[in-house]
């Protein structure tokens, strides 16, 4: 019984920490997109948004409405507060407003160490279809 | 010293199977009787008798519900949302600070607290107006990689739709809006028909 207890403050511990650390990274990157964008707002849509959700896992998402936000100097900084956050990752999803439902998903997933590279150029507009991420892997989006 | 309750008030405990009961028996003596000379019914039930028998049902219900803390104008799971339908979804009570946000751990906020949060730096939202906000949260999600998904930014938009509509409705400002008004918007959203909204909150409903 006492096993038990002690596992589940293990357990409450565990999700305190990954919570907060959740916290932490999203108000970094939200703090960083606002020097380039307008954060969605009760008073209007914006560029982006970095999502609240936290579904137990070491992610934070953030939609994007607009593509001058996946210019490569922006994803490398997201990628350089994301290397002092060992194990986790940014989901940074294209949801551009006139494309919520024509365009198929896609994104990049910033990690310390990588970017997988999800984005279908082809539905781009001509300028941005040339970007490129140093070192990323071209990927799929999970089912 | 508290005075005693009149001996008829003290005398029955006030729970609502006795006053079930008690309503029964009410019913039972105004129910039309047998006129024994003849075998008929008779005709002159007293309708107020039901009315009263009703009303005195609805009252210790109601005096049941107060005491285990219902209150009917919080937001609820929809009828038909399975096991939590009628089931308090958020977005009432008493104010919360940060701190108490951090206990919540994390959940869908039916207001995107991204979006209500900005509101509240530029300081067109009264503090005890978010926390209402803030508070009206799923609490902890199960475990789940939560992936490339755009209905998010289809929710935020829709209620982005609602907000407007609600402001323009009642004709005030986000900086008017009180911590009342910010839990009957929550009701709305809670309860839109629209796909955008439903279908995302659904996600939600273990």
């Amino acid at each position: 019984m006492r096993k038990k207890i002690r596992s589940k403050e293990d357990e409450d511990r565990r999700y305190d920490e990954q919570f907060n650390t959740f916290l932490l990274l999203r108000d970094r990157i939200e703090n960083l997109l606002e020097q380039y964008g307008r954060a969605d707002s009760l008073a209007g849509l914006g560029d982006f948004s970095a999502h609240y959700h936290f579904v137990q896992s070491d992610q934070v998402k953030v939609s994007v409405a607009n593509l001058d936000l996946f210019q490569p100097f922006i994803v490398y900084q997201l990628q350089d507060i994301v290397k002092e956050f060992p194990g986790w990752e940014i989901v940074y999803t294209v949801a551009l407003d006139d494309h919520l439902k024509d365009w198929p998903d896609m994104g990049l997933y910033i990690r310390g160490d990588e970017i997988i590279d999800t984005l279908q150029r082809q539905y781009f507009p001509k300028k941005y279809q040339s970007i490129e991420y140093a070192g990323s892997k071209r990927g799929t989006e999970p089912d | 010293m508290k005075p005693p309750l009149p001996r008829t008030l003290s005398a029955v405990p006030r729970l609502p199977h006795v006053r079930f009961e008690i309503v029964k028996a009410i019913l039972t003596l105004v129910a039309p009787s047998v006129d024994q000379s003849c075998g008929s019914l008779e005709t002159t039930a007293p309708e107020d008798n039901y009315a009263l028998a009703r009303r005195i049902f609805r009252t210790s219900l109601r005096e049941e519900f107060y005491k285990a803390g219902f209150r009917s104008d919080q937001p609820r799971w929809r009828r038909g949302s399975g096991r939590r339908s009628g089931r308090w979804s958020g977005g009432a009570g008493g104010v919360i600070t940060d701190q108490a946000y951090r206990r919540l751990r994390g959940g869908h906020h039916y207001v995107p607290r991204e979006i209500f949060d900005d509101l509240f730096k530029k300081n067109q939202l009264r503090p005890e107006t978010r926390k209402v906000f803030d508070e009206a949260v799923t609490g902890p999600l199960p475990k789940g990689l939560h992936k490339n998904d755009r209905p998010h930014r289809e929710y935020t938009k829709a209620v982005l739709g609602l907000w407007h509509q609600f402001l323009g409705r009642l004709g005030i400002r986000s900086e008017d809006m009180t911590p009342d008004q910010a839990r009957k918007f929550i009701h709305e959203v809670l309860h839109s028909d629209d796909p955008r909204i439903s279908l995302y909150n659904a996600r939600f409903r273990r």
